[in-house]
């Protein structure tokens, strides 16, 4: 019982709390609506709280005339929990969420459920909604809120259906409901506009309420209108077809059909169809490139590829041939458009628009200021010295310093967030860059290298920028490697030549790593001095060169690439086994060649008759 | 019904604005705002301005806003049109809800995804088989849609 009203006290604070604003939005918000947006002068949230904000419930904002205390001890107005039970047909506390059997509706709003439920004291219980009235005229507003009653006071009838409500307003009226929200808007009978049947058109088509834009149609289904996009959407799901295709490339804006006729059609003209009956059969089999059409045709109809050979591939796979071929249908461009489209806007998305840019400065600027009004006005002000020229670059980064005093304000991409409002070749944005950048290597070094004394940046940029060590090394480590071991660059410098990659000429080599060495090249013989480098070098190159004097005596160019080719024809062997002959063995080889070609003519010359026939024999032995 | 109280959400949002974003109407229509979101200081988003914007359906706030973000973000519960996979988004709605207490709640998405019920599984497969390759990519793209 102490818990209880612990948590209720608890909860009517936060009630409070929350529940403000209501007369302030009266006073700004009518006036001008976009005003509000801007962060309020703080002055105003002061201690003006009427005692007609603590009655608003916290769904609707309208006043609470009859609380609704559920379980859970969260008041909202009894309209609200009624709707929620009765149209909404949910048992869910409207605050916490916590299924609540009951509900208790009266007047007092600081009441408690559970001593209201201890005292037992109802005047009415309604047993379908599970609603216990504290007071009669409680029950009587409450139950009330379902009567279909005529709202011109001619009848208190209840009509009792919207059906027979909407007869009694053609009929005596000349007006009619929309009978869309009728069935959908889960309001009271009441609370539903009267139209005539031109308004009742207009409501339709284009609204005639502020947020409501009419009741979406199908364009399918003869102008069949739905309450809401939503229940559009459930309509377009059940009922007609989506290209699932064309969503996987961008689902934001899905393309329907009206059945899977038209969006087979769809899918031959933009898409890879596998055309083989059983796949036709079963519908949706359809690709979005080739490749995968054919790793489709591949992995399911192997058989009738194999068995069929080329002819189910051309069936099965037309649309994967038409591509290059002559059949292409035109409304493959169609598909074509929408692939590369589909590409435009990461492009666009690249070079964001100036008034997102300047959006996203201002939001920042905003955030950092804690939504401070005035702070901001100085901001926008610097900004606007600046651009006039009055300060410059320098000035107003520390002005921005100055101004932007908390913690996470990060001054220098609100810096570039302004450089990036102007020309790219313009004097201040070039300006406000050059100190951006400065700034920001700044930050980077403090970042990156916080122990390093302030000389070691620039030592380590010069490196990188140099990069001897880029060359050969081609490593992100080298720099701080030299800078660690400075020593080590010289005695690195002699080992540069042997590693050099192709070493055109020889002289060159020698000339280059050491003048020293020069001397000693042609003579191999013992120089004691000289190390083993030298020598190593020395001996590398007497070696190839020998081998090159070598490659040319013993393996002149022009017969290795034939070789293979006239390997071929099993009548030349015995001639190729002899290493002597080479030239001969060459010129054998083309003799044999002519032959066949003569062969294969099969022409009567005489003479090359006689040498076929010497040929044969030679096969015959 | 749903336009007293989206103006009592406004005037409140401009009285005690939440800490890291923002909220108010695009135009002279007051069922559709855009809002702002600082990428939290802990989180790959940090020194990004996201921006999303919000329509009220008219049986607000019986019926939850629909949210989604202009800004490309790199997050397994948002997907490439920007929509949110947020369960207070959808079935777990509640009308005492309000607009400051979903953009806090989908701060806290940007600090916490939730892979485990993931709106694009690749990010998800990502953020949780390597966690520092999710971070970088969050961090590029941070910085080149959202900076």
């Amino acid at each position: 019982m102490v818990m209880s009203q612990q948590i209720k006290s608890t909860q009517k604070r936060n009630f409070r709390r929350t529940q403000g604003a209501q007369t302030r939005i009266e006073k700004t918000v009518e006036k001008e609506p976009g005003s509000a947006r801007k962060p309020p002068v703080l002055g105003i949230s002061g201690t003006d709280e009427s005692s007609d904000d603590e009655d608003l419930c916290v769904v609707c904002a309208e006043k609470i005339v009859y609380a609704a205390i559920a379980l859970c001890n969260h008041v909202v107005c009894h309209v609200c929990a009624f709707r929620q039970r009765a149209l909404y047909e949910k048992n869910s506390c409207l605050v916490c969420r916590t299924e609540a059997d009951d509900v208790i509706i009266c007047q007092d709003k600081d009441a408690n459920y559970g001593s209201l439920k201890e005292g037992g004291k109802f005047e009415e219980v309604n047993e379908k909604y599970a609603l216990l009235f504290v007071e009669e005229s409680a029950a009587r507003s409450t139950l009330n809120l379902l009567k279909f009653t005529c709202p011109f006071g001619d009848t208190d009838v209840d009509f009792g259906s919207y059906k027979k409500y909407n007869q009694h307003l053609k009929d005596e009226h000349g007006k009619t409901l929309c009978m869309i929200c009728a069935s959908h808007k889960r309001a009271f009978p009441r609370e539903l506009k009267v139209y005539t049947t031109n308004q009742l058109r207009v409501h339709q088509s284009k609204g005639d309420s502020k947020g409501f834009t009419g009741h979406p149609m199908c364009t399918f289904c003869s102008g069949q209108r739905f309450y809401s996009e939503d229940e559009l959407n459930v309509h377009m799901r059940d009922k007609h077809e989506r290209c699932h295709i064309c969503d996987r490339v961008d689902s934001s804006k899905p393309q329907y059909f009206k059945d899977y006729d038209q969006l087979f059609e769809h899918f031959k003209a933009a898409h890879y169809v596998c055309t083989v009956q059983s796949c036709l059969d079963n519908k949706f089999v359809v690709f979005e490139d080739d490749l995968d059409l054919q790793a489709h045709i591949l992995k399911e109809h192997g058989s009738i590829l194999g068995s069929g050979s080329s002819s189910a591939l051309t069936n099965g796979g037309r649309r994967y041939q038409s591509r290059l071929s002559t059949f292409q249908q035109p409304p493959r461009d169609s598909g074509s458009q929408q692939r590369s489209t589909r590409k435009k806007p990461t492009n666009e998305d690249d070079s964001d628009s100036l008034v997102l840019k300047s959006k996203r400065m201002h939001e920042r600027a905003r955030n950092y200021l804690k939504y401070s009004h005035s702070d901001y006005e100085q901001f926008l002000a610097i900004n606007e010295g600046y651009k006039n020229g009055m300060i410059t670059a320098e000035d107003l980064f520390s002005a921005y310093q100055t101004l932007f005093q908390s913690a996470e304000a990060n001054t220098t991409l609100l810096l570039y967030d302004f450089s990036e409002l102007f020309f790219k070749n313009s004097k201040n944005y070039k300006d406000l860059r050059a100190v951006y950048d400065r700034e920001q290597e700044k930050q980077d070094r403090r970042t990156n290298f916080p122990s390093l004394s302030s000389s070691s940046p620039n030592l380590l940029a010069r490196n990188v920028v140099s990069g001897k060590w880029g060359a050969t090394g081609g490593s992100a480590k080298p720099a701080a490697r030299q800078y660690n071991f400075p020593s080590l660059k010289k005695p690195s410098e002699p080992a540069f030549p042997v590693l050099k990659p192709t070493p055109v000429s020889h002289k060159k080599i020698n000339t280059i790593s050491r003048p020293s060495s020069a001397t000693g090249t042609p003579k191999p013989p013992s120089t004691a001095a000289s190390d083993y480098k030298p020598t190593y070098l020395q001996d590398k190159k007497s070696t190839s060169s020998s081998t090159t004097s070598l490659d040319r005596k013993m393996f002149p160019p022009l017969p290795k690439p034939q070789k293979p080719t006239f390997r071929a024809p099993p009548v030349n062997k015995p001639n190729i086994a002899n290493p002597s002959q080479w030239g001969k063995v060459h010129e054998d080889a083309s003799t044999t060649l002519q032959t066949f070609d003569a062969d294969a003519a099969s022409s009567s010359h005489g003479k090359k008759k006689g040498k076929q026939k010497q040929l044969l024999f030679h096969i015959g032995i | 019904m749903s336009l007293k109280r989206i103006t009592k959400e406004l005037n409140d949002l401009g009285r005690d604005p939440p800490t890291s974003c923002s909220a108010g109407p695009v135009g002279d229509d007051l069922y559709h705002w855009q809002a702002s979101i600082m990428g939290p200081p802990d989180s790959p988003y940090a020194g990004g301005v996201f921006f999303l914007s919000i329509h009220f359906p008219t049986d607000y706030p019986f019926k939850p806003p629909k949210i989604s973000f202009t800004t490309k973000i790199y997050h397994p519960n948002i997907n490439a049109n920007g929509n949110i996979c947020l369960d207070i988004l959808k079935d777990q709605w509640s009308p005492a809800l309000t607009i400051s207490k979903v953009l806090l709640s989908i701060c806290s998405l940007l600090t916490d995804a939730n892979p485990d019920d993931p709106l694009v599984p690749e990010i998800a497969h990502i953020y949780k088989t390597d966690r520092s390759k999710y971070e970088a990519t969050a961090k590029e793209w941070t910085k080149k849609y959202a900076v």
